[in-house]
């Protein structure tokens, strides 16, 4: 005789990194779960209306502030689309610049989602260790940027900021210690039991699966393809960089940490790689232009949750006439929701962490038991979740 | 890319990435094809056009085995926006043709995901208008 | 391996905290010389051009008439910063054709009786705060 339980989780639609406030309903017998559903009330469409009501330059300002932690990689792919338009090619030491500030990004990001899935599994004290290590990125971000989290250091046609030796040097201490730390963590997910039994097997995703569903980013690279638009089309300055696309073959979430993991080693490499090759010149054009000729442009770049894809339209004029955007956790979250199916409860959460959606605005789970009682339950009590 | 050559004609329109427009009811028998080449969907987007009194989509496939980008246009007429659905070959692309439906009104007949309300916030929905259409008003 | 991790936890109940008490410990704060703090503009350099204005994302940028007679900017109009909107995004900062932003690097602007530029560039110039 089962007992039909329903699992809401309902997620609040206020959060400043890109997320779309989601509603994951599980249905689950004793302690498999046996269906799932997503339904979405996106509201980062708003983004798209906006702008297309702002002027080419203040555009380019909203456009960072679609997502938190990924917020120079949308004004690479914009301002490149832009420029692509335009037929101007910002000069090289621009290019260097904006490739160690996006790969800063990427490391920053990448430490986040394992202390994240850190916290997940219950080991607590990695995470505050994690986070502890994270803040020397932040710092590195704030001195090359001015700002710890948004960058706004693209501008049409080249960059705003400059790097000189002095921070040169700061940079490439920090990166010395940080490599030294990953190093650990890599140690760590190789011999911890709690790590092996948690993550290892659970949600596998074969390569045909990500190739029908459209899975990009370290979810695609862990399960054999090898995706990535650094690679595929090399933009900013990563034609002239010697760099490694990091790919796996198993396919669970094991493997999606380790693929990030490695990515942070990848990273500390190109960043080296830049500020030893950093070329001289200028950083930006004299003038910046302002109305852009008519043409449409399809702009893809890297993040580190995966491909990120713009589409301009323009008509002339100084506004845009249409802007898509397509972010990687669109298809990554959207399209997996049925592979939760035959799992247990307590999985469900290990699975979600390890396609990287923003997990911040995820955090209360709605537990409706016997249609009468309710619970609150945080996504850390559900993955410890055990059946009366 | 000599396969999809009778269907359409793909044009260079830079490196590694081939263009073409076609009519809304060649799009089955091209994603047929394209289902069977390593391909993956990228991106759908619907802009409309109220002068020319349309809606133009714009397909956009990545092509694993020679790594090119394959971008195909087409168009629906704003009084009837109507076109087969291509999410039974390509379940990467059910969600994109919801969000083309619920933000500009286009149907795409045979997604059991279409429906108002999984984008678009409530208020808009409840006075029926579609957002990102130019006469939208919003 | 796994005694390592041991000794880091037990070696960090010994330390003291990585967290600063923030308003307590003010001094300790590692805040970079260039990060994007408080900005205003220096009134004897602007010209008046209102390229800051047009373009600021989130139009926080008003050019108010101050009759300063300075002979730099024959319009007398000047760029007034309303710290309640601006993003500190710094294109005004950069877009300005005469260089005449000053920028700090105060983060510490909640609660501040100022919440525009103005008293700033007024005492700038050695002029009197206007209300």
């Amino acid at each position: 005789m089962f007992k039909l339980t329903f699992v809401e989780i309902p997620i609040g639609p206020q959060h400043p990194a890109l997320h779309e406030p989601i509603l994951l309903r599980l249905k689950v017998d004793g302690e498999e779960v046996i269906d799932s559903e997503i339904s979405t009330g996106y509201n980062h469409r708003g983004v798209e209306k906006l702008l297309e009501k702002n002027t080419w330059i203040k555009s380019i300002y909203i456009s960072s502030r679609i997502c938190g932690i990924c917020n120079a990689v949308h004004m690479q792919t914009y301002v490149q689309g832009i420029e692509r338009l335009l037929g101007i090619e910002p000069p090289p030491r621009a290019n260097y610049i904006r490739t160690i500030v996006m790969e800063l990004e990427r490391i920053h990001s990448h430490m986040l989602l394992f202390a994240v899935m850190a916290e997940t599994i219950g080991f607590d004290t990695l995470f505050m260790i994690v986070m502890k290590d994270r803040e020397r990125v932040m710092y590195l971000k704030d001195l090359v940027t001015g700002n710890r989290v948004h960058a706004d250091i693209h501008i049409i046609g080249g960059v705003k900021r400059d790097i000189d030796d002095s921070k040169k040097e700061v940079i490439l201490k920090e990166l010395a210690y940080i490599e030294q730390r990953v190093k650990n963590y890599k140690k760590i997910m190789h011999e911890d039991y709690t790590f092996q039994k948690r993550l290892v097997n659970v949600g596998y995703v074969s390569r045909n699966y990500a190739l029908k569903n459209s899975l990009v980013g370290p979810p695609a690279r862990a399960s054999g393809i090898p995706y990535d638009i650094r690679a595929l089309e090399p933009y900013a300055a990563y034609s002239e960089l010697d760099f490694r696309v990091v790919m796996r073959e198993e396919g669970d979430s094991w493997s999606r940490m380790m693929v990030r993991l490695d990515e942070i080693m990848e990273s500390i490499e190109i960043i080296r790689q830049a500020l030893s090759k950093l070329p001289q010149g200028s950083i930006a054009l004299k003038t910046i232009p302002r109305v852009v000729k008519q043409g449409e442009y399809i702009s893809r770049v890297e993040a580190p949750r995966g491909e990120l894809i713009y589409h301009i339209v323009s008509r002339g004029g100084n506004t845009p006439y249409r802007v898509k955007v397509r972010t990687p956790s669109f298809f990554n979250v959207l399209n997996t929701e049925k592979l939760f199916i035959g799992h247990k409860l307590a999985d469900v959460p290990v699975i979600l962490v390890s396609f990287d959606p923003c997990i911040s605005c995820m955090e209360r789970v709605l537990l409706i038991e016997d249609k009468d009682k309710l619970r609150y339950l945080t996504l850390k009590q559900l993955s410890r979740w055990q059946p009366k | 890319m000599e396969e999809l050559g009778n269907e359409c004609s793909l044009q260079p329109i830079g490196p590694y990435r081939y263009q073409c427009i076609i009519e809304k009811e060649k799009i089955r028998g091209l994603a047929h094809r394209l289902s069977a080449m390593e391909t993956s969907f990228l991106l759908l987007t619907a802009t409309d056009y109220p002068d020319e009194k349309k809606f133009e989509l714009t397909y956009v496939f990545w092509n694993h085995v020679s790594k090119s980008l394959i971008i195909i246009k087409t168009h629906v007429s704003r009084d009837s926006p109507q076109i087969d659905t291509i999410s039974d070959l390509f379940p990467g692309a059910t969600y994109s043709e919801a969000e083309a439906y619920d933000l500009v009104g286009v149907d795409f007949i045979g997604n059991p995901h279409i429906k108002r309300g999984i984008f678009a916030p409530p208020d808009v929905v409840e006075k029926g208008i579609f957002p990102l259409r130019k006469d939208s008003g919003v | 391996m796994k005694l390592s991790i041991l000794k880091e936890a037990l070696t960090n109940i010994i330390k003291k905290p990585i967290t600063k008490a923030y308003p307590i410990t003010k001094r300790d704060i590692a805040i970079p010389e260039s990060h994007r703090g408080l900005h205003y503009v220096d009134f004897s350099k602007c010209t008046g051009c209102s390229l800051c204005a047009i373009d600021c994302p989130s139009n926080a940028i008003q050019m108010t008439k101050i009759e300063l007679k300075l002979g730099t900017n024959p319009k007398n109009l000047y760029p007034i910063i309303d710290y309640e909107k601006c993003v500190f995004c710094y294109h005004c900062v950069y877009i300005c054709p005469v260089k005449a932003y000053i920028t700090t690097n105060n983060f510490e602007l909640a609660g501040s009786p100022e919440i525009t530029s103005l008293n700033f560039s007024m005492k700038n110039l050695q002029r009197d705060e206007i209300k």
